[in-house]
């Protein structure tokens, strides 16, 4: 029973440190815009004002096209996404702003036209756990950090509540293999 | 219980609980719904502007079938007694499209609701031959041969149909061909609308 539950607690903390990273990583990466892999619409839809195409191209990275598997319109060869970016430059080259064009998408095909959810009460939990579950990993690491030198060794049957090492034998060897980790 | 039992079970409890909640999420009708479609976007909106040409401006004239398709502006859309009008996007490439079809000539029986036709990225010659093949429900078709009215709809497929009120408003919205269960939804809802009008 014993090895059962220090190894359980091994593959678990391994498990949270692994997922923890790979949460971090995803999200520097993602947090990085992806340049948009090759220019999909015709070379005389482009915009002759080379600020205005590249707001049209930024614009395009951030809005989802709606018959795609989570690509932009800007990386889409789909005839809606097409469409969409030739709406996106004509509205540009009217003098439209950004948000205009943006607003306008969202009312017609709602929240989901963004590639990035926006921040509403129904998505705070999905910005929201990463920050959470990073931060709860870092507390338990924390918890369980090396105790640094001339600090009295916190044990696990400290946290037990138990009188001394003495009556549980088993318990040296947990601590052991949990802090050879 | 002591703290090694609830490290053990703790977590379980927490897949457990998690999994149920996912379940009841998923297998909830409604939310599955608005999962699939956006239906709830537009609701009550006013119709975008639009006007969309007649098949003749494409400039092959004496085909007989042309005046199937005289244009379509968002203002040409009357309701009709019911205060009600549907419009459809269609194309005659788009299988799903046939398979509505009929159901389009059914509910174009019901004089009270005016059915308008938008032809979506279609030309006027196979539009129009579409729709003396298959009989043409529509009090008014145009063309949208660069889908820029379908935009303004928020379309993401064909075929869809929209229901328009009185005051221009889309009451409600159909994404994929209007039969069976479909049908029944829009009719059901075509009644309570047009008792609400009265």
């Amino acid at each position: 029973m014993h090895h059962v539950s220090s190894l359980y607690r091994l593959l678990t903390s391994g498990l949270m440190i692994a997922m923890a990273s790979a949460l971090i990583i995803t999200m520097v990466v993602t947090a990085a815009p992806t340049p948009s892999m090759a220019a999909t619409i015709a070379p005389e839809d482009v915009l002759a004002d080379p600020t205005h195409e590249a707001r049209a191209q930024a614009l395009s990275e951030r809005l989802r096209c709606v018959v795609c598997a989570n690509q932009s319109i800007a990386d889409s060869e789909a005839t809606l996404a097409l469409d969409m970016q030739r709406l996106v430059r004509r509205r540009i080259a009217a003098g439209d702003s950004d948000q205009q064009i943006l607003d306008d998408l969202i009312a017609r095909y709602g929240d989901r036209i963004l590639l990035n959810p926006p921040i509403t009460t129904r998505t705070y939990l999905l910005w929201g756990l990463p920050v959470v579950f990073v931060l709860l990993v870092l507390a338990v690491l924390w918890a369980r950090r090396q105790p640094v030198a001339g600090q009295a060794p916190l044990t696990p049957l400290a946290i037990d509540g138990w009188d001394s090492q003495a009556q549980h034998p088993d318990a040296a060897q947990a601590q052991d293999q949990g802090r050879d980790t | 219980m002591n703290h090694r039992r609830l490290m053990v079970w703790l977590p379980l409890a927490l897949a457990v609980l998690l999994a149920a909640g996912f379940t009841v999420a998923l297998t909830k009708p409604q939310n599955n719904l608005a999962i699939m479609t956006n239906q709830a976007v537009l609701l009550d909106l006013p119709i975008p502007p639009f006007a969309l040409a007649e098949a003749a401006a494409e400039g092959v004239d004496g085909s007989p079938h042309y005046d199937q398709i005289r244009g379509l502006a968002d203002g040409d859309l009357v309701a009709g007694s019911s205060g009600l009008a549907l419009v459809n996007f269609f194309a005659s490439w788009c299988a799903p499209c046939r398979i509505e079809h009929p159901f389009l000539m059914r509910l174009a029986r019901d004089a009270s609701v005016p059915l308008y036709g938008i032809a979506y990225r279609d030309t006027g010659i196979k539009a129009a031959a579409y729709l003396v093949d298959a009989g043409n429900p529509f009090a008014q078709v145009g063309l949208d041969p660069d889908g820029d009215a379908a935009l303004g709809f928020g379309i993401t497929g064909m075929p869809e149909t929209f229901l328009i009120d009185a005051d221009g408003r889309i009451r409600f919205r159909v994404q994929g061909p209007v039969s069976g269960p479909q049908f029944d939804q829009l009719v059901t809802i075509i009644d309570q609308l047009r008792q609400e009008a009265g």
